[in-house]
């Protein structure tokens, strides 16, 4: 038996991080987690995979993409030509009350709000028994692994579920435990939810498939999906790539060079040769040894001036986008003639706290979405951040 | 700094005027209205620039009205070095100059150089102080004091609060929490569009799912009509056959209906009827021929038997009578010839004289006339050759003519007969008037003319020639014997024209008008009919006699055929041939009816008649028919509406999916989200850098807060003769120690005290600043307060406090002269 495992397709949301783009790769972009499920559906049809497997997240519910949807149901309907049955269960970005399979293909089997399973009998007559459920809302607190049942007298059992494993506070997903799942003795469990493909175990496998496009600089590396096979009363995944752009960081040393373009160039022949030449990268340049730049220079790359320039010079490059440049400098803290680092120190644990910053930003909260994301500030990289702003001064 | 000379060129009420600042302090005295505020003004003013036009400041700003120079210079020295600041009028505070000890100028930056973030705010606020400031005490807080500590740069103050400044600016270049054209503020409001567009875009979603929602109803309702369809199709076919077969149908039935009644003979009956009808016929055709036999029999018998005996023995005669006159019209003929001849001659003779021929001279007057004439005549041999070819002539015509009515006879043929005959007579009767002409020729002709003319007056002759009147007489004499013969001839003639005509009238009608020459054979036909005739009538009347006793018998065998048929007829109920042939008629029609009914039949199923049966005519079967009809017109044009439904849902579906719209909006807010993220970390890196900066120099500055409160408590036991030991300055206020542990609020001390506790905290911060900011102490006119003994503690603070920073004490006070120390008496110099 064979079968495809994947999740967190979601289609049609759009890549974070990015400022600036040019038309070419916001196409790009735009198609990329479109292009990575019809890769995933080609290969289930081509490898004659016995189903698909979808653990939730497919697109985002708030998103309410037209083309989205549209795109899902047609490639469903790929498979349902192909005879390719689809298991799929809705996540916490699709969170959907079930009733049957909506305008769905026939092949498709969604998963309903409570766990359910079923069988299905393979072309060499073996059964599998798979068993899941979809959310009904944006988070599920408690644990669900409950509501699984115990593998039977099928001759393989999957267990599909989205969610995390349980931490020790904020469990929003259907948190769970490893040790919970292996005790259901399932031949394998297809997981859904974080974004990195990872096996959080081996045997039995259960999997996180990742999202097959990462979509913003926090999901860097190869995206794809999980083809299952069976070997003996095994089943092995193994991890196929399918994502057409990859977040990448690079990291290059800034060599002082005779004038600007020279400097430049170097930096986007160092970047040649360092990023993967496949997929396409969108790269987070790291320059390294800024200290011993002319300060004009440094100054270009701190202003967003020089990564402009670069951008601009490679627009036409098929394989890199630089994204993002960041200047790796030491952390120490700023120098005063009259002041000792004592003061600075005292200081910083009197500015850096989320009472002031929230003190702070509290006009800015309230605006676009801001709040979270000002909520989550990492307090010691601000302090860097700052640093290195006030370090610009030495 | 101190300030070691001060002149001005105009100031106030100030012009032209030097002012050595050699004590210290340096007390300058002077009464109201002595220009004590406009030097202090002064002072200030060419540190810190000239007061602008604007508000009250207007009248700080001290433009002499006498002198047109505004302005003037002071000599300062900062860090043991002496600089000129002259400042004269001009924009933004005036026009600086500075010149060093060896002479280098500068202007405004060189100037900032010296006093560093020091402005004329805070300078006002720290170092100088009046009465009116010393009533403010109770206003003093923790917080102004911190800020007036970092304002004053207590640490590399004058660099970090540049940076301060700077970010503050990139800050508010970025953000402001209520501007609206700052990059942030913009991309913030943008974002805020965005979000509006994207959830109009979304409002796409719900149009979509509408629509897939309508999609789906309409293919349903497609799906449905189509069944309908289906299943009504062939009810419209099973109708129409229906429509179709009604006809059939209907005559079936009616014929079903009809076909009970009446019943009809058998094919055996009819047939012997019909057969009996033939004999009937056939006996009839017999009477009727015998009948019509009898009648041409008795149509034969027409004549009587006896006439046709008389007209047999008539006819012989007729036939004798006719051979007769045939004989002699043969005759007659040939006596027309010679009749002929005779006119011709004659004619020949009348042409010969053109005159009307007189009669011929008798023999007597020939002779007279041959006397007369005495001439003779030549022509007699002709004459007699004539004669002779003549007669051999009518030898042939005898001979002939009897030679033909031999063989006339012979073969009884009565024409040749009579011809033989006539022919012979009229040669017989040519020959004689041959005769008769050549004798008549011959004439004499005589000449002696008026015996002739009288002879010719005599006898008709005087229209001839007398010469030819002998000649004549033989044409004369010829003439007359013509004439004579001709006239002969024509009786003959005409005798035998009437028995000729009696002839024709006794015999029969039809051949009276034939030539007499076809009379006799005619005739002899009849007689032969005749004969005919009479054995006619024999074998006539017996014939009569055997078809009188067939009739008899076919009398008999037509009643009994008759008979025959009655007794039929009655059983079919006619009564006569003409009603069996309508019965015949009704019959066959009931009949092919009935084979039209099987075939009807025959074309209809049982499952046809039972759903014909159904109907009561055939307007029914239409109307369901035509019901059907609707509903399947109606369901096509449902159909046809529900596609078009469909079509058109699709195509909006097809729109709403590759309207890309929403993912570009999606996208671009997320790019901008990221834009604002960046603006928002540096911009807070600029807020935290700031804010940062003014915690650690608060910190560093924070050291020195304590050796200021030290020093005001010095300075507050010394003003106060040790009556007070302690000072707290609390966010809440400030609190003071007693001697004797007691704590007062600033409230609750006496107005002087309150004083000499401001005046010690002042002093003492400017002390403590002193060697961050060093400037002159100018205190207007204060201590209205202080007793003497108080005035001099004050005094003598001031002496010590002057050992670190310049003091110039203002005062109104004239006993301060009494002090015996070195004084600028502005009273004085006004004097001057």
């Amino acid at each position: 038996m064979r079968f495809i495992h994947t999740a967190d397709l979601h289609l049609d949301s759009p890549f974070l991080g990015l400022t600036a783009m040019p038309t070419s790769l916001w196409e790009r972009v735009h198609s990329s987690t479109f292009m990575a499920f019809q890769k995933i559906v080609d290969d289930a049809i081509n490898l004659q995979v016995d189903f698909v497997l979808i653990s939730g997240d497919i697109y985002d519910r708030d998103q309410q993409s037209v083309a989205a949807i549209d795109f899902f149901t047609q490639q469903c309907e790929r498979l349902n030509k192909a005879q390719i049955p689809v298991y799929l269960l809705y996540g916490n970005h699709d969170y959907h009350v079930v009733h049957g399979t909506d305008s769905l293909p026939a092949n498709v089997y969604v998963f309903g709000n409570q766990v359910t399973t079923t069988v299905l009998t393979l072309a060499n007559h073996e059964t599998v028994a798979i068993s899941g459920f979809s959310y009904d809302q944006r988070w599920i607190e408690e644990d669900q692994v409950n509501g699984y049942p115990q593998k039977e007298n099928t001759v393989w059992h999957i267990g599909m579920l989205h969610g995390a494993v349980q931490q020790s506070t904020a469990n929003h997903y259907a948190p769970f435990t490893i040790s919970e799942l292996v005790s259901k003795n399932y031949d394998y469990w297809a997981l859904g939810h974080i974004h990195k493909h990872q096996l959080l175990a081996t045997n039995p496998p259960i999997v996180y498939s990742g999202n097959p496009q990462g979509r913003h600089k926090n999901e860097p590396g190869q995206h794809g999906y999980y083809l299952v096979e069976s070997h003996g009363k095994r089943l092995v995944p193994h991890f196929n790539a399918v994502a057409g752009i990859e977040w990448s960081t690079v990291n290059v040393t800034a060599i002082p060079a005779a004038n600007l373009t020279e400097f430049e160039r170097s930096l986007s022949q160092q970047i040649a040769a360092k990023a993967k030449k496949t997929p396409f990268q969108l790269i987070a340049l790291t320059i390294e040894g800024s200290d011993h730049l002319p300060s004009a220079v440094r100054h270009l790359l701190a202003n967003g001036d020089m990564l402009e320039h670069l951008q601009t010079q490679n627009k036409a490059n098929n394989n890199w986008w630089i994204y993002d440049l960041l200047i790796h400098q030491q952390s120490s803290l700023p120098s005063m003639t009259d002041l000792d680092e004592d003061y600075w120190q005292e200081a910083a644990k009197q500015v850096f706290t989320p009472v002031r910053i929230a003190e702070l930003t509290k006009s800015l909260a309230r605006e676009a979405d801001l709040a979270d994301k000002l909520a989550a500030l990492d307090l010691e990289q601000l302090k860097q951040a700052t640093t290195q702003l006030l370090r610009r001064e030495d | 700094m101190k300030i070691k000379k001060a002149h001005i060129d105009g100031f106030g009420k100030w012009h032209d005027q030097d002012f050595d600042f050699t004590a210290n302090p340096q007390i300058i005295y002077g009464p109201n209205e002595a220009g004590k505020t406009t030097l202090m003004a002064f002072l200030v003013s060419i540190l810190f620039g000239f007061a602008d036009g604007r508000g009250k400041n207007r009248f700080a700003q001290y433009i002499p009205k006498d002198t047109s120079s505004y302005g003037g210079s002071l000599l300062v020295e900062v860090n043991d070095q002496d600089y000129l600041i002259k400042r004269q009028r001009g924009r933004n505070g005036g026009k600086v100059t500075i010149t060093d000890s060896q002479g280098h100028q500068g202007g405004e930056q060189e100037l900032e150089k010296l006093i560093g973030t020091m402005n004329r705010s805070l300078y006002q606020a720290l170092f100088s102080f009046g009465q009116r400031d010393l009533a403010a005490i109770d206003e003093i807080n923790r917080e102004d004091w911190q800020q007036y500590l970092q304002q004053l740069g207590a640490v590399g103050s004058a660099q970090w609060d540049q940076l301060i400044d700077q970010y503050q600016k990139d800050a508010d270049r970025l953000y402001k929490p209520r501007g609206r054209k700052w990059p942030l503020n913009q991309d913030l409001h943008h974002y805020a569009d965005l979000t509006d567009k994207i959830n109009h875009a979304r409002g796409k979603f719900q149009r979509y799912q509408d629509l897939q929602a309508d999609l789906k109803s309409n293919q349903k309702i497609l799906q449905q009509a189509r069944t309908e369809l289906k299943h009504q199709k062939p009810v419209l076919q099973q109708l129409e056959h229906l429509r179709q077969l009604w006809s059939v149908y209907h005559k079936w039935r009616n014929n079903q209906q009809t076909s009970t009644t009446g019943d009809y003979l058998t094919d055996q009956q009819v047939i012997t009827v019909q057969e009996l009808q033939a004999k009937e016929k056939e006996i009839q055709r017999q009477q009727e021929n015998y009948q019509q036999r009898l009648t041409v029999i008795d149509d034969s018998h027409a004549q009587p038997p006896h006439q046709t005996v008389q007209s047999i023995q008539a006819l012989q005669r007729l036939k004798e009578r006719a051979v007769e006159l045939q004989a002699e019209q043969a005759l007659q003929q040939r006596q027309q010839t010679r009749i002929n001849n005779w006119q011709h001659e004659l004619t020949t003779i009348k042409d010969r004289y053109h005159h009307p021929l007189p009669a011929p001279l008798d023999s007597r007057a020939k002779s007279e006339l041959t006397q007369l004439l005495n001439t003779n005549s030549v022509s007699r041999t002709n004459d007699n050759q004539l004669s002779g070819d003549l007669s051999r002539a009518s030898m042939f015509g005898i001979v002939g003519g009897f030679v033909l009515f031999i063989i006339g006879l012979l073969v009884n043929v009565p024409f040749i007969t009579a011809l033989g005959a006539i022919m012979a007579f009229a040669t017989v009767m040519y020959l004689y008037y041959q005769r008769q002409g050549s004798h008549k020729n011959s004439t004499t002709i005589k000449d002696n003319l008026p015996a002739i003319n009288a002879f010719g007056q005599k006898y008709g002759l005087q229209d001839f020639p007398p010469t030819q009147w002998l000649m004549m007489q033989g044409d004369l004499q010829r003439a007359v014997e013509l004439v004579s013969q001709i006239k002969t001839a024509m009786q003959d003639q005409q005798r035998y024209n009437h028995q000729l005509a009696a002839f024709f009238q006794q015999l029969p009608s039809a051949l009276q008008k034939l030539p007499l020459s076809s009379v006799k054979a005619k005739l002899d036909d009849l007689l032969e009919q005749r004969q005919q005739a009479r054995q006619n009538i024999q074998a006539n009347t017996r014939e009569k006699a055997t078809i009188a006793s067939n009739l008899a018998r076919l009398n008999q065998a037509y009643d009994k055929v008759y008979r025959q048929k009655m007794i039929l007829y009655q059983q079919a109920g006619v009564h006569d041939d003409q009603q069996f042939t309508r019965y015949l008629a009704q019959r066959a029609a009931a009949q092919s009816q009935a084979l039209a009914s099987d075939a009807y039949g025959q074309q209809l199923t049982a499952a046809d008649r039972q759903a014909l049966s159904r109907y009561a005519n055939k307007d029914e079967l239409m109307s369901s028919f035509a019901d059907i009809q609707k509903q399947i017109d109606q369901l096509s044009l449902t159909i046809t509406k529900a596609q078009e439904k469909v079509q058109q849902d699709k195509v909006e579906i097809t729109s709403l999916v590759e309207d890309g719209t929403l993912s570009n909006l999606e996208q671009e807010r997320a790019n901008l989200a990221s834009k604002i993220w960046h603006e928002v970390q540096e911009w807070l890196h600029y807020q935290l850098a700031v804010e940062w900066i003014n915690k650690a120099l608060a910190g560093a500055s924070a050291d020195r807060y304590p050796a200021i409160i030290r020093q005001a408590e010095k300075y507050f036991a010394l003003l106060t003769n040790h009556r007070y030991t302690k000072i707290n300055l609390t966010v809440d206020g400030i609190k003071v120690i007693r001697a004797d542990h007691e704590a007062f609020l600033v409230e609750e001390l006496s107005q002087g005290t309150a004083e000499q506790l401001y005046i010690s905290l002042r002093l003492g911060f400017v002390t403590v600043m002193s060697d961050q900011a060093n400037f002159p102490i100018i205190i207007d006119d204060g201590f209205v307060n202080f007793d003497n003994v108080r005035r001099q503690r004050m005094l003598a603070l001031l002496e010590k406090i002057a050992v670190k920073n310049q003091v110039i004490y203002f005062t109104a006070n004239e006993r301060i002269k009494e002090l015996g120390i070195k004084i600028i008496d502005l009273q004085a110099l006004n004097h001057e």
